[in-house]
């Protein structure tokens, strides 16, 4: 008997779920981003159902449905639970015992030992057997078929089949969880301030699993920092794009600023000065730009720029909320965020960067608002700003 | 190529090897293992290429083994003597500072074969620590000493015949290679006079193509091959031979022999003219390349850039030079040799690998000193 079955992918939303009246516009949002993150492997439909959506073929499409692929790129996605590869087939007890023979078949060829257990949701009351008896006369065929390789375990088992009778049949097993949150673009849009360091694209990464959308802004410093350097922060960006979508990253030229800045202020708050004028310039392209906050990846205490004393100075030059979700992780968990989203080899590639060339031997570590203005007397603030946001150069990701 | 400044990381193929190695690609391609008469001929040419490739390194030809480069050749002397039934001592003698393909085979033995490396420290110039050397030989007994001859970051030279007569006066028996990569068409290099047992070259830093090299292992020396195979090459370098390749080294090596002195008086007076515009422009810095140095290398540091910096703008300019060891250049790690010198706290940081070559010209020497002027006026911090 041919075994005719579809192959699809279901999505299980959360938080989003809970949403009230404007639970639509997430849902949309949700759609939108999961279609663009496939967008190279193919155009699918892509549908929800209550606090589910479906991903599958398109009636007219001939290829065969790329799971493996949708479910490594969808793992990127924000904005629900989890996600499991489904086989759907018609609505009939007997095509359902041959569906779960083959699928059983596949899983046990292997010749390992695994446990079992059978889930069955009964939403079409009028399926002749109820859930439990399907239950369990889907495990005694389980455990005829391999007396050996399979046991019943109820608690834990290694594979929980679940089948779910609607007006078709689902079957599945696998549950491959995400990152949640909430769908990128539902929040707004936020400003990052990217080094090519290993903190700024793990804080873009957890701003945008709030829903924010990104740009980037990079401050660029040739020659002391080389081309790449600015390589790097693209391949960065390019990373962080996978989750927040389209990345907008600015790259301002800050060399002449920079050199100003060194030769008019004094070398222990030249580090807070720098900051304060990279926050500056970025505050005043997100006004530009309509975006209504910043995002950093400080970390309290990490470095002498990032006590609290140097974040308020850095602080009192920006009108917008400066997000900072690393501010108390430990570095060793930023890392460990850092591998898994994979920027980390990227990040510590041994190039020169600005902060590191232009620090002090001994920066000052508390500095207040009249240190601050005492530093940068002799700077005309104003023509600074501007001629960093002249010279931009913006590359979209 | 113009502006190009980093001959000691590879160098370029003239016209005329290219034109060589195009025939002989295209007449004497045959395996020349085969019976039929062309095969047989292919094997008389690899013979006579081989020949000459001997008498030019001061070797027989039976000592020459064609490798797919120098990483290869310190890959075989240096497992091949692990693997062989020589050691008795599990121990290996080394200096701070070999190259990557040194460092990284003797860390897998140390790590896989349970061995004790040993590194000789450097002395101010760059060279082995000859005092400590000859405590190291006192006090241990060795499989192996293996030692770069020129020192691929600062260029200089190891005093090779001192060590061979501690060698001597110490542990006779004990088998030396060395790493002649940046040695070879450089220093006159004889291995039969130098006496030791193995040697490692590549030819893509002297005009030949990358993916080519040698290894020379004297007659009563014993090594477990590295590939296994057909056994040719005496069962030492199994992979069908490469006649066309082999001829072009020949060809290569006949020429350096005749270019040899004429190329090495060029790259001096290059040297001492790049030094001369650095004084005369009045340009702060200091040159770590010793003075006995071989020509060809000048490592020189500006105290008031880091080395990146400079290399950034002068690769904007077209200007290629490299940082500390060309090699290493990607990780993160301070470069070893560098730190042995006794240089002033961080200046590692701010040094620059010259490499010239004949091919270079008075005019490109200026323009490299006008840039590194230029840049050091607008970007001294």
């Amino acid at each position: 008997m041919e075994i005719e079955y579809q192959e699809l992918i279901l999505i299980r939303l959360g938080e989003i779920a809970l949403k009230g009246l404007n639970r639509h516009k997430f849902e949309t949002r949700l759609i939108s981003n999961l279609r663009y993150r496939l967008r190279d492997l193919g155009k699918f439909k892509i549908y929800q159902d209550q606090s589910r959506m479906y991903i599958e073929k398109r009636p007219q499409d001939e290829f065969d449905f790329p799971t493996r692929e949708i479910l490594q790129r969808i793992k990127d996605v924000f904005g629900y639970v989890s996600a499991s590869p489904v086989r759907r087939f018609t609505n009939d007890i007997d095509i359902l015992f041959a569906q779960v023979k083959e699928y059983v078949d596949e899983l046990y060829a292997d010749g390992g030992k695994h446990s079992f257990k059978f889930e069955t949701r009964r939403i079409d009351k009028n399926f002749p057997l109820n859930s439990y008896q399907l239950n369990c006369d889907l495990g005694k065929k389980v455990l005829n078929a391999y007396p050996e390789q399979a046991r019943v375990d109820v608690h834990n088992p290694d594979y929980l089949f679940q089948i779910e009778i609607r007006q078709d049949i689902y079957l599945y097993h696998e549950i491959q969880p995400a990152y949640s949150g909430l769908p990128v673009g539902t929040s707004g849009t936020g400003m990052l301030l990217l080094s090519g360091g290993i903190d700024s694209p793990v804080a873009g990464f957890q701003m945008a699993s709030r829903g924010l959308q990104l740009e980037a802004i990079y401050f660029h410093t040739f020659p002391y920092t080389g081309d790449q350097a600015k390589q790097k922060v693209i391949d960065l960006a390019t990373r962080i794009s996978n989750f927040s979508g389209r990345l907008p990253l600015h790259i301002v030229d800050f060399t002449e600023i920079q050199l100003e800045l060194n030769q008019k202020v004094p070398s222990e708050m030249l580090t807070v000065v720098m900051r304060r004028m990279m926050m500056r310039i970025a505050d005043r392209l997100a006004e530009k730009n309509n975006i209504n906050c910043l995002i950093t990846g400080e970390s309290l205490g990490q470095v002498a720029s990032q006590t609290v004393d140097a974040l308020r100075c850095t602080n009192s030059v920006v009108d917008r909320p400066v997000f900072r979700p690393l501010i108390g992780i430990d570095k060793n968990d930023t890392i460990k965020l850092a591998r898994e989203i994979n920027t980390y080899d990227t990040s510590i590639l041994p190039y020169d960067d600005c902060c590191t060339i232009f620090v002090a031997k001994h920066p000052k570590i508390n500095p207040n608002q009249t240190d601050c203005k005492q530093a940068e007397k002799d700077l005309d603030i104003e023509l600074l700003v501007e001629q960093g946001l002249n010279n931009i150069e913006t590359i979209i990701i | 190529m113009k502006n190009y400044f980093d001959h000691a990381a590879t160098s370029f193929i003239e016209q005329d090897v290219i034109d060589f190695l195009a025939k002989q690609l295209t007449n004497n391609n045959y395996n020349p293992a085969a019976r039929y008469t062309s095969g047989i001929e292919a094997a008389s040419s690899i013979a006579k290429s081989t020949q000459t490739i001997a008498s030019f390194l001061g070797a027989k030809p039976e000592e020459v083994i064609i490798t797919s480069g120098a990483t290869e050749s310190i890959n075989t002397a240096l497992k091949g003597i692990v693997f062989s039934p020589n050691p008795k001592h599990k121990r290996i003698l080394t200096s701070a500072g070999e190259h990557q393909a040194t460092n990284e085979t003797l860390n897998f033995i140390e790590r896989q074969l349970d061995y004790t490396i040993d590194y000789c420290s450097l002395n101010e110039k760059g060279e082995v620590d000859l005092e400590e050397l000859e405590s190291l030989l006192r006090q241990n007994q060795y499989d192996l000493f293996t030692l770069i001859y020129v020192n691929n970051v600062i260029g200089s030279v190891n005093p090779i015949a001192q060590i061979i007569k501690l060698r001597n006066q110490y542990q006779p028996d004990l088998l030396i290679h060395l790493d002649a990569v940046q040695a070879l068409g450089k220093i006159s290099f004889n291995f039969k006079k130098i006496g030791i047992e193995l040697a490692s070259f590549s030819l893509h830093k002297l005009g030949g193509p990358k993916g080519v090299g040698i290894l020379l292992k004297n007659e009563t020396t014993r090594i477990e091959p590295l590939i296994h195979g057909g056994g040719q090459q005496n069962n030492l370098r199994s992979g069908t031979e490469n006649p066309a390749l082999v001829a072009t080294i020949a060809y290569l090596f006949e020429h350096l022999q005749k270019t040899f002195e004429y190329n090495n008086e060029t790259v001096s007076n290059l040297k001492l003219f790049l030094l001369e515009q650095l004084k005369q422009e009045e340009i702060n810095h200091q040159v770590i390349s010793p003075e006995d140095a071989v020509p060809h290398i000048v490592s020189i540091a500006f105290p008031e850039l880091r080395a990146e910096t400079l290399l950034n703008i002068l690769a904007k300019e077209g200007v290629q030079v490299s940082i500390g060891s060309a090699c290493s250049s990607k990780k993160s790690e301070r470069n070893q040799v560098l730190q042995q010198l006794n240089l002033p706290q961080g200046l590692d940081q701010y040094i620059l690998r010259i490499s010239l070559d004949k091919s270079n010209s008075q005019s490109e020497i200026c323009d490299l000193v006008r840039i590194i002027k230029t840049a050091l006026d607008k970007y001294a911090i």
